[in-house]
């Protein structure tokens, strides 16, 4: 492409797209924030300045049957989050198996995984930690490799299903992926980059510092009756959109439950709306605009054009798309990579066996998040815990995660290639 | 970032209580010492560990409808520990303190 050709408006909403990236890798100003700064800007130069777009069709460039599923689901993992009944099993399963070390370590590392699939990776990786961290004297834990090791499997762990993350949402919802294929593709997946994990973790030892004899004696249940109604509004929400009973849209029927979770499942509303991360939803919100900006200017198609070499080898384009969205997020937020390269792919000729790239979208968002301590929410909460509690700088944190990013997507390559036919 | 850590301590608190209950208590500054040596007192292991053992003899001291004595008396800390695990010597000052502030004054029914 000669860059010669962009027009003015084409060069000023692609500087907009720019300092938004920018603004996003310094985190000079809060995520949502530099989103929505980028946001009022597209829209003066698109729609006031260059008349790209009209400022009433801004709105459109929102997907808010995304945005509306994002918020129930968001509401939905907060109730379920309050329950406790993750941190009953964790108790459980620790209590189970205090003596035999490996075996509670790969415990912890599917628990980890199966908290992150239900809630998302940032209150996964804060429950897990606050678990380790609680059971670290107790049960003698080197807390540096466990909490690192929780870090990892929350970011590759969240491709597992479709609510899982943000970035899945977007991929799923743009492609027409409904639950039961997403889940059929990318469960098996995030299953074993965490059997590998945790076989890593064990082979390379210091899981433990002492040899502790202590017991886990829970000396106060968890709510019984929260913890139930609040699991089973959960499941009957899975159930709901695994088997697409009510034939209602996705995003109806997360409100829906949003709604009987926030009346039936215990927690205190206000406890619920106080946690639910609104930023995410102004940040998504936002960037759909940026991102609306650039494709009403064509520089989508002109990116198409650029990658039209690279697209006609199929494994390298699917290589190119897993690495460069896994790179990218290890330095700027998944959210983002993934909306650029959902709409890129859009833009892209069909029949290009489509679906292979959407998922390497997926994966190589989550996974990415591993790279660098700042480059996702679980990275960033678990160094800081790190060092709160241990004293370790996040660049050590960055030593032992980012191996582990580049061995999951080395495997990642392999598995979409194995299941895509590519191989 | 501070509040995504604020959220950890509370989801560690409930966990600890869980696994192993707490209290929080606030300790105000007594007159006569410095502020800053009193802001250190939480990341004192070793008043953490005296503070522990305080709460355990407190209680069942109490229990037993006695009470636990505090006494500044000044020795490096290795002598302090060699003393309080020398049953000999708690002996002896139990029988001084008896003795020394009167049997009445100890029962605990008055």
């Amino acid at each position: 492409m000669n860059w010669i050709q962009l027009t003015d408006p084409q060069l000023a909403v692609l500087g907009v797209f720019l300092l938004s990236i920018l603004l996003l890798i310094t985190e000079k100003y809060h995520r949502a924030t530099s989103a929505m700064i980028s946001a009022a800007l597209m829209v003066y130069f698109g729609a006031y300045v260059y008349h790209l777009f009209d400022p009433n069709s801004v709105f459109n460039f929102i997907d808010w049957h995304t945005l509306l599923f994002i918020v129930g689901v968001l509401i939905l993992v907060e109730g379920l989050s309050e329950s406790g009944l993750f941190q009953a099993m964790g108790i459980a399963v620790a209590k189970t198996l205090a003596k035999r070390r490996d075996l509670l370590f790969i415990s912890f590392m599917f628990l980890t995984l199966a908290v992150t699939l239900f809630l998302a990776n940032f209150p996964a990786m804060l429950i897990m930690g606050a678990m380790t961290t609680s059971l670290k004297d107790k049960l003698g834990l080197n807390v540096k490799k466990w909490i690192v090791y929780e870090a990892v499997i929350c970011n590759s762990g969240a491709m597992g299903l479709m609510i899982s993350s943000i970035p899945n949402l977007i991929v799923a919802l743009n492609f027409g992926i409904n639950f039961n294929e997403f889940m059929f593709y990318a469960l098996p997946l995030s299953l074993i980059l965490t059997g590998v994990t945790a076989l890593i973790g064990i082979i390379s030892g210091d899981l433990y510092k002492e040899e502790v004899s202590a017991r886990i004696e829970p000396t106060k249940p968890f709510e019984r009756g929260k913890l139930l109604r609040a699991s089973f509004i959960f499941l009957a929400f899975l159930i709901l959109i695994v088997l697409n009973l009510p034939k209602l849209p996705m995003d109806l029927v997360a409100f829906l439950m949003a709604a009987f979770m926030l009346w039936l499942g215990g927690a205190d509303p206000d406890n619920i709306f106080s946690n639910v991360d609104w930023s995410t939803v102004f940040f998504l919100a936002s960037f759909y605009v940026v991102v609306g900006g650039v494709e009403s200017a064509g520089l989508l198609k002109y990116a198409s054009i650029m990658l039209k070499g690279v697209y006609a080898v199929p494994l390298t384009f699917l290589t190119v798309v897993l690495w460069t969205s896994g790179l990218m997020s290890g330095f700027v937020d998944n959210i983002p990579v993934a909306l650029t390269f959902a709409s890129l792919l859009k833009a892209l000729p069909s029949g290009l066996g489509g679906r292979a790239f959407a998922f390497a979208v997926a994966l190589g968002s989550n996974i990415g998040g591993n790279l660098t301590y700042f480059a996702s929410p679980p990275s960033l909460v678990a160094s800081s815990i790190l060092q709160r509690e241990e004293g370790i700088s996040p660049m050590e944190f960055t030593r032992y995660s980012a191996p582990l990013t580049l061995l999951h997507l080395l495997i990642s390559e392999f598995y979409l290639m194995l299941i895509f036919g590519f191989l | 970032m501070s509040k995504r850590l604020e959220r950890f301590e509370t989801l560690k608190d409930e966990m600890e209580k869980v696994i192993r209950p707490f209290v929080r208590l606030k300790i105000y500054k007594p007159e006569g010492v410095s502020l800053k040596d009193h802001a250190k007192l939480p990341d004192d292991p070793d008043f953490r560990e005296r503070l522990e053992k305080l709460v355990f003899l407190y209680i069942k001291s109490k229990e037993e409808g006695s009470f636990v004595l505090v006494l500044p008396v000044k020795l490096s800390p290795d002598n302090v520990r060699k003393l309080e695990d020398n049953k000999g010597f708690i002996g002896k000052v139990n029988e001084l303190a008896e003795e020394m502030a009167g049997k009445d004054e100890l029962d605990p029914t008055d």
